[in-house]
């Protein structure tokens, strides 16, 4: 019966004389598209490789990097029509056996029809899907798997789709590039303290905005107030028609150069930016302020690496402008409350979100900012690995060698 | 259940919240109000005599692991003191909270929304932490171990920026109104460190209980240091006669800050720092009421509770005519309840208890003796 | 259905929310408010106040970017009192008139004389006014006053208001006084408060043909002898005592306040050449120390040591001098001294016999002598101040000329 099965999948049965068993050998060979470069996780500095469709090109990429004996690649089948081949990967005298049982426990227990995609197994894994943060982080790339993965994760890859997702992702892996690690510590810091405030940015400016020209203008120094009436001056639109008329369009502008057929892409964002702006402002129907602000707004959104996470952030600050409308600096710092409550509330595969800001830890390993790399000697421990030392204390032997020194 | 357990940390900072927030209305005044120059010394003075106390309610809570006080009252007088004590518990908890929540309504509405009916703002604070409250148990401390250091580096901000308008002779003459009422009188100061309430509930909270006394001592020597730093920033700004009576004088002391003539109006930046910890503050209060409200009667569904204590916190805040006489309660009847309820009831609870565990152990020996 | 209620209570929330902080809105908009830039309050006949208000108009920036003078508005009112004067005026301008822009309040000398708590409390207690707005005492009509000042170097008055005091660092001529700080030193039973002194300019026919090096010191405002398209001048120290005006310091005074105060960074002074008599040298001090300031309160006359140290550099330059040796070094120092000496105790004894009015707050360096609040009240030092003696000892270094040594 399952020779049947393996028949119907293209593969070849293998029968022996006077063995009682038929082997079902996988011999076929589908037209796939070859790995290419990210398009979407670009990095200057670090490899070019993207996963493609077929799951078994994308283990094999993996396991291309991790180049261990101990990368365990399991496969299960999701989906009781299409049966969507899965891979579970981690490795063994790594992660932390209840973390790789409790995914493997969430997948065998998933009664749906089809799987087609990674983006849809993420949903259905979470551990909740409240406000729509997202849980687990899904890259094309093969090197930031096996990072996640010699750090004690695990990835799950679904068969046709270019992702494979990372489990369990805390709020800290979202701002975190691939990049980072390739690059001196000095300049991957600053970018992830750049990559901090693009998210404040994105989240609040434009509500702070609103909440100060409606409420609290005496925050303003004298001559930022006098600038901003100054532009404000022929516009008749109070400021919270103004800021939506605008930041609706350019989320508009943005999901029209996404759709457009990639030929004509370039030409939706300078009619969107340049002509559209140039021309509110001139037509005295937006004021040239809050085209900067707005502007700054989605430069910002834009330089939070994760995809999903950058979604999620630009979708609140939505509410955060009607919260500064609603009831000034009081509106937003409760949003902001309950905002992070929701974010501490949060737990993915057991790992608390705020880590390792809430609950606090210093231990080494756990920090956002990156230490030296040769002061990376433990990995974090929230993810409880079985090995958490990852390099010795002194890893660069050829320089503190003692017994070299003494002679 | 791991997850409603709490890291030291945490625990650190729920000490410090009931100190936060009440610094941010009027408690400073208050302390500057009844030992006038002196108040730096009393603080000091007070906060030694607290980190002892301190010392004797681990010393206490140490015979009874991982067991709060009402489970403590519940061994010394069965379900009825039980009772008695969680329901006394829950008034001083909620009704201290709506007052306060009233009082920093008042200022804000005076400061930021005049024309807005007192009620609504007391109203979107209670709609925010019912929301927050349908969250779980530790979500709230977390969101207040990470607010509280802000708050603590607002004041520690508001302080170095202000220096240069200090005046440090305002702190003498040193004795303020004279001995007796600096180290006798001045004792009514123990209410400033209302937050060592939280020490009675939270042996069964922790992660690690043997960080007990760790946690007695940083959380009161903090406490400590936030209001010495309080009291110094009003002490050496404004004239210490000052007999004029301003709401919230800290944020007024906010209003000072310039650096140049560009960086100059930061007070709304404070404010909204303190907003959260008001909301944080608010959102523990209730949880920590709800807890005390299950224990007593056993109740399974958490979630209709969240609704009610949000009512009661709303309908107790706006219960007060007018802001003199919430305003009265918070100076007058406040630091008489602190001393009553966190001082003198709980510890006298705990030594009886204590007693009667020594008496028994006595018996226990006894009975294997013989 | 209960999720739909849900919704329902939510949006029912949001609504109730917008439309009860909706009225604060209206009063607290960008648009909907007119900002005040400078207060004036004079007294008029019948008991009333002729309040002076001063707005500017916006700086429309053009497209091809110069932007022409702010021009201000000035309307004033007569009221009974402050708050009905701002409100008559929101009904004359119909926005209403909002003060947290405010930079300077000015009084005239004679309601200064009258009497000014009571608009300093009301003031103190509006929300709207910053303690950093500067107090002016106009020996002309407030209304005049600001009619008068006008902007020469900026763009809009603001910006001028905002510098107003600012050369005071370095030529010792204004005092910094905020509202905030008044407001504090009235109600301190161990100083007294002070304003700026402002006047109009108008060049003094009378004066002699040559301006002696005394004249350049003892001028205050109204008695300059600048000329120029500002009309105003401010030159010199209201004294105050409690909240009537009892004086006024001219300018050698004002250095002398400020000195004590340690609020200097550089002053410039003329002392008599001791090398060319009948000549003088100008001298560029600058504190070398903080004022030491010693108060002995065994009497009822309290004796108050001052000691200030001073470094300096020679400003003018002659033929024929040499500045080199340590013996004319020395002389000039010492020539400074006596002029310091006696400038400092004669302004002293002014504010002590002639004003009875501890501007300089020796009164709080006095605090350290009593042990109870009893006993400095006891004590009633600002009575006493009037019996006070002063002993005043500077120490003056000039170090050398600047650029020419020896000529």
């Amino acid at each position: 019966m399952k020779l049947f099965l393996g028949i119907n999948a293209g593969n070849c049965a293998l029968f022996v004389e006077t063995l009682p068993i038929a082997f079902d050998i996988e011999v076929k060979g589908f037209k796939q598209r070859s790995v290419d470069t990210p398009n979407n996780e670009i990095v200057i500095k670090g490899p070019h490789e993207a996963f493609v469709e077929n799951i078994r090109t994308n283990t094999s990429l993996i396991r291309r990097i991790v180049n261990n004996e101990n990368l365990i690649i399991e496969n299960l089948e999701v989906g009781n029509v299409t049966k969507t081949k899965c891979a579970v990967c981690y490795i063994k005298n790594i992660a932390n056996d209840d973390l790789v049982g409790e995914v493997k426990y969430r997948l065998n227990n998933l009664e749906v029809d089809s799987l087609l995609s990674a983006g849809e197994l993420e949903q259905l894994i979470a551990d909740s899907n409240i406000l729509g943060i997202p849980e687990m982080i899904s890259t094309e790339r093969p090197d930031k798997v096996s990072k996640y993965l010699l750090n004690g994760r695990v990835v799950i890859i679904v068969n046709g789709t270019p992702y494979g997702v990372i489990v369990p992702a805390v709020l800290i892996d979202f701002l975190a590039s691939p990049e980072d690690t390739n690059l001196k510590v000095n300049f991957a810091n600053f970018l992830r303290g750049l990559r901090v405030l693009a998210t404040f940015i994105t989240l609040l400016l434009p509500g702070i905005y609103v909440a100060i020209t409606s409420f609290h203008q005496e925050i303003l120094p004298t001559g930022l107030l006098y600038s901003i009436l100054a532009s404000r001056e022929n516009v008749p639109f109070p400021i919270i028609v103004e800021i939506l008329i605008m930041e609706i369009s350019f989320e508009l502008i943005r999901e029209a150069g996404l759709r457009v057929p990639s030929p004509i892409g370039p030409t939706i964002g300078i009619v969107g930016a340049l002509v559209l702006g140039q021309a509110a402002v001139s037509a005295g129907i937006v004021s040239p302020i809050l085209i900067i602000i707005v502007a700054i707004t989605g430069i910002a959104s834009f330089a939070i690496p994760d995809f999903s996470f950058g979604f999620h952030i630009r979708y609140f600050r939505f509410v955060f402008v009607l919260l500064g409308f609603m009831a000034g600096f009081l509106g937003i710092s409760l949003g902001l409350f309950i905002y992070i409550s929701v974010l501490c509330s949060l737990r993915s595969f057991g790992v608390s979100y705020m880590t390792p800001l809430a609950p606090s830890s210093n231990v080494d390993g756990n920090g956002y900012f990156l230490p030296p790399i040769w002061k990376r000697e433990y990995r974090a421990s929230y993810v409880a690995p079985k090995k958490a030392q990852k390099q010795e204390k002194f890893s660069m032997k050829w320089k503190f060698n003692s017994n070299l020194y003494h002679k | 259940m791991s997850s409603s357990k709490i890291s030291t940390l945490d625990a650190i900072m729920l000490v410090l919240t009931i100190v936060v927030t009440h610094t941010i209305l009027s408690l400073p005044r208050n302390i500057l109000v009844s030992t006038d120059s002196a108040s730096i010394l009393n603080i000091i003075y007070v906060g030694i005599i607290v980190i002892f106390i301190g010392y004797f309610i681990y010393r206490l809570l140490k015979t009874f692991p991982s067991a709060d006080i009402i489970d403590i009252s519940e061994y010394l007088g069965g379900g009825l003191l039980k009772t008695i004590i969680g329901i006394i518990f829950i008034a001083y908890f909620i009704i201290t909270s709506s007052i306060l929540l009233r009082n920093f309504c008042e200022s804000i509405k005076i400061i930021y929304y005049p024309m807005t009916n007192i009620i609504y703002i007391v109203l979107l604070f209670v709609v925010a932490i019912c929301a927050a409250n349908r969250l779980d148990f530790s979500a709230s401390l977390k969101t207040n171990a990470l607010i509280i250091p802000l708050v603590l580096g607002s004041i520690i901000f508001l302080f170095f920026s202000n220096m240069n308008q200090f005046t440090p002779q305002r702190m003498f003459p040193i004795f303020g109104k004279g001995l007796l009422d600096t180290f006798i009188l001045g004792l009514t100061n123990l209410a400033s460190f209302g937050g060592i309430v939280f020490l009675y509930f939270l042996p069964p909270l922790l992660n690690k209980p043997e960080d007990m006394k760790k946690i007695t001592f940083i959380s009161i020597g903090i406490s400590a240091i936030y209001l010495v730093l309080c009291v110094a920033t009003l002490l050496f700004m404004f004239s210490f006669f000052l007999d004029t009576n301003e709401i919230t004088p800290l944020y007024n002391a906010t209003r000072y800050i310039e650096f140049g003539n560009f960086f100059q109006r930061l007070e709304s930046v404070f404010l909204l720092i303190w907003i959260l910890a008001f909301a944080c503050y608010l959102s523990i209060i209730s949880k920590f009421s709800m807890r005390i409200f299950q224990k007593i009667t056993n109740i399974e569904n958490k979630k209709a509770l969240i609704d009610i204590f949000g009512l009661l916190i709303f309908g107790i805040s706006i219960f007060p005519k007018n802001y003199a006489v919430s305003n009265m309660f918070e100076t007058k009847i406040y630091p008489n309840l602190v001393i009553g309820i966190v001082f003198v009831l709980s510890i006298s609870i705990l030594i009886l208890a204590n007693l009667r565990k020594k008496k028994q152990n006595n018996n226990g020996k006894e009975n294997s003796n013989a | 259905m209960p999720k739909f209620l849900r919704n329902l209570f939510v949006f029912i929330l949001i609504i109730i929310f917008v439309v009860a902080f909706s009225s604060s809105y209206a009063s607290l908009n960008i648009d909907n408010l007119a900002y005040v830039l400078a207060i004036g309050i004079d007294t008029s006949d019948e008991n009333e106040l002729e309040v002076t208000f001063e707005f500017s108009t916006t700086t429309a920036a053009s497209e091809s970017g110069s932007t022409e003078k702010a021009k201000p508005v000035i309307n004033s009112v007569k009221a009974s009192s402050l708050t009905n004067a701002i409100n008559l005026m929101n009904s004359y301008m119909g926005k209403e008139i909002n003060m947290s822009h405010c930079k300077v309040i000015i009084f005239s000398e004679e309601f200064a004389y009258q009497g000014i708590t009571d608009e300093i409390y009301t003031l103190t207690n509006d929300t709207q006014v910053r303690p950093s707005a500067k107090i002016i005492v106009s020996k002309c009509d407030a209304k005049y006053y600001i009619e008068q000042t006008q902007a020469e170097l900026e763009n809009s008055i603001y910006k001028y208001y905002e510098v107003l005091t600012k050369s005071s660092k370095y030529t010792g001529y204004i005092p910094n006084s905020t509202i905030g700080n008044f407001f504090n030193s009235s109600n301190c039973k161990s100083c007294q408060p002070f304003a700026i002194l402002g006047g109009i300019n108008q060049s003094n026919s009378q004066s002699d043909s040559s301006p002696t090096a005394e004249q350049d010191y003892s001028i205050k405002a109204n008695e300059s002898s600048i000329e120029g398209k500002n009309g105003t001048e401010n030159i010199g120290v209201a004294v105050f005592k409690n909240d009537q005006l009892v004086g006024e310091l001219n300018a050698l005074e004002t250095i002398c306040f400020l000195t004590i105060e340690n609020q200097l960074d550089r002053f410039l002074i003329s002392v008599p050449d001791p090398v060319n008599s009948g000549k003088y040298l100008d001298i560029y001090l600058a504190p070398y120390n903080y004022s030491q300031i010693k108060v002995d309160t065994s009497t009822s006359s309290p004796y108050i040591k001052v000691k200030l140290t001073f470094s300096g550099r020679i400003a003018s330059m002659s033929e024929d001098s040499s500045y080199l040796t340590p013996k004319v070094l020395d002389s000039i120092s010492e020539s400074c001294n006596h002029y310091l000496e006696s400038a400092l105790s004669s302004f002293l004894y002014k504010t002590s016999r002639e004003y009875n009015s501890d501007i300089n707050g020796f009164g709080l360096d006095a605090l350290s002598n009593f042990f109870t609040v009893d006993d400095v009240y006891n004590y009633h030092w600002l009575d006493n101040y009037r019996n006070a003696f002063f002993d005043v000892d500077i120490d003056t270094k000039v170090r050398s000329s600047m650029l020419v040594t020896e000529t």
